[in-house]
């Protein structure tokens, strides 16, 4: 047996590039949805509405506490499964359920950070923006929400980075992502050694500049704060 | 009403049973006549000649013997899988057992391992044979298989809902096929894809989840081997599947073998020897008689000699 680092590279390379895009579409677009339905989970859970802050909730706890294979399994395989028992035929991509999933799960998680962002801020600026004759809607939208979203930006880099490599579960639901390609391509070959490891460095040449961005970010931000 | 659907379903299961067995036998003849002519029949004999007296055994043999045999397998019906209670049971299981339990090794230890990394475990000296119903392929002799005669045929097939409008072959054009990642049949799908032959294809981690795509619509059909369907046709009712009888299997020469090591070339002659020797008076064929085989998959010991790389 021998190992051969650059054979298996050059085989995997084409292949690692579609789902290197698949991987960075199922992101980007899982974040945007989770970004605006975190917000408003966060909104409805802090409006003045009991019943409305009690569904969400139940709702947030129910998402945070199944696994999200499970959550993308259901999207991907039971919701299709249950439309086709009423003869409706349901044809969800895997990417789409990849995209749904994870834009569900993380909206739960990120809807907390928002929320808790909102409520650190200081009660002294809605005081003062309320007796400079602003309506309370308007000190949330105009001073508040600004500041926290900026607060919680490092915390948003976070989520990206984690779900980059979440991203990896979807290969069970065959979603042709670097994970899938790299065990289609380590299966036929049998080049386990070779594919797992470029597999584990590209997700860290993805992975550790976003990291680094994310902390500079950081800096910035309590820099600007002083 | 639930004892109409039951009934329905039940009806649905048997025929589908009974189409693939039609389907089966009627590859078989075809499949036999395939591999007479590209193995070397004459090898085989000439191995039995040397088959090592009782009392001297190989060094490898004598290990085994000693120290006990670890079986490589991704748990999978009817290879090789846990029963209820725990115990493995399967068609490799019980082949392997036998062979070995004649050869005199009784302490058999199963490593559950995930089957693309087998062979790395087996040339790591972590596991001493693969199993899983592996084609005997010269790829993988290269990756240094040295493996056992053939111990069974295995043929592809393709499943469909019960429902399907697939009713041909050639229907299967612009459908999505659901194949199994690493699978030989996935190799094979590719190709109908690049022919036009199929229309899309879907990889999933593993077969029970390419059944699951059809079954919940997300693919039209899966493209596997028969030994894969088998048990979930038999045994899984929620799955509303059934076979594409006019499919004509492709790999009708395709052998299965127990993988080993090159370094354990005197033991594997050693495990053909009682192999063929099975093959002849009767007891492979009850084995799989016991685990409902058509009779197809049987490769008898005159044309299921193995020629390996460093023969």
């Amino acid at each position: 047996m021998t190992v051969n680092f650059k054979e298996a590279f050059i085989q995997l390379y084409p292949s690692l590039g579609p789902a290197l895009l698949t991987v960075l579409e199922i992101t980007l677009f899982a974040f945007v949805l989770a970004f605006i339905l975190g917000f408003l989970i966060a909104l409805g859970r802090l409006s003045q509405n009991k019943i409305l802050d009690r569904v969400l909730l139940v709702i947030v706890e129910f998402i945070r506490g199944t696994p999200l294979l499970v959550q993308c399994f259901y999207i991907y395989f039971v919701f299709p499964a249950l439309f086709k028992m009423f003869g409706v035929k349901v044809n969800i991509t895997a990417i789409l359920a990849g995209v749904m999933g994870f834009g569900l799960n993380y909206a739960c998680y990120m809807s907390e950070v928002i929320r808790s962002a909102i409520l650190a801020i200081d009660n002294g600026q809605m005081e003062a923006g309320l007796a400079l004759g602003f309506k309370k809607s308007q000190v949330m939208m105009k001073f508040i929400i600004p500041n926290a979203i900026r607060n919680s930006i490092p915390v948003f880099g976070n989520y990206i980075i984690t779900m980059i490599k979440d991203t990896s579960i979807l290969a069970s639901i065959s979603a042709a992502e670097l994970l899938l390609v790299t065990k289609n391509y380590a299966a036929k070959t049998f080049q386990t050694i070779e594919s797992y490891t470029i597999l584990a460095l590209l997700y860290l040449v993805i992975s550790l500049p976003l990291s680094q961005i994310v902390r500079s970010l950081e800096k910035k931000l309590n820099r600007s704060k002083r | 009403m639930k004892k109409k659907i039951l009934g329905l379903m039940m009806a649905i299961t048997m025929t589908a049973s009974f189409v693939a067995c039609g389907a089966t036998e009627s590859a078989a003849p075809a499949a036999k006549e395939e591999t007479t002519e590209t193995t070397e029949a004459e090898e085989a004999p000439a191995e039995e000649a040397e088959a090592p007296a009782e009392g001297e055994v190989s060094a490898a043999l004598q290990n085994y013997i000693d120290n006990g045999f670890r079986i490589g397998a991704d748990p999978f019906a009817p290879y090789i899988y846990q029963d209820e209670s725990g115990a493995w049971v399967g068609v490799d299981y019980d082949i392997l057992t036998a062979v070995l339990g004649e050869l005199g090794v009784t302490n058999i230890e199963v490593k559950p391992t995930a089957y693309e990394s087998v062979i790395l475990e087996l040339n790591n000296d972590n596991v001493d044979c693969t199993c899983d119903g592996m084609y005997i392929t010269e790829a993988r002799m290269q990756q240094g298989v040295y493996f056992s005669d053939v111990i069974y045929y295995e043929n592809d097939c393709v499943l469909i809902a019960a429902d399907s409008d697939i009713a041909a072959e050639a229907d299967l054009a612009d459908k999505k096929l659901a194949v199994t990642s690493g699978s030989v049949a996935a190799d094979l799908a590719e190709a109908m894809v690049a022919e036009g032959k199929v229309g899309s294809l879907d990889y999933y981690t593993s077969n029970d989840l390419t059944f699951a795509a059809v079954n919940s619509g997300q693919a039209d059909a899966v493209l596997c081997d028969c030994f894969a369907a088998a048990p979930t046709m038999a045994d899984d009712s929620n799955l509303s599947l059934k076979y594409l009888d006019s499919y004509t299997p492709q790999l009708e020469d395709a052998v299965a073998g127990f993988g080993f090591r090159a370094a354990d070339k005197e033991f594997v002659a050693e495990f053909n020897t009682v192999l063929n020797a099975m093959k002849d008076d009767g007891r492979l064929q009850a084995i799989f008689e016991k685990w409902n085989m058509s009779a197809a998959v049987f490769c008898d010991s005159a044309s299921g000699h193995t020629v390996n790389l460093a023969e």
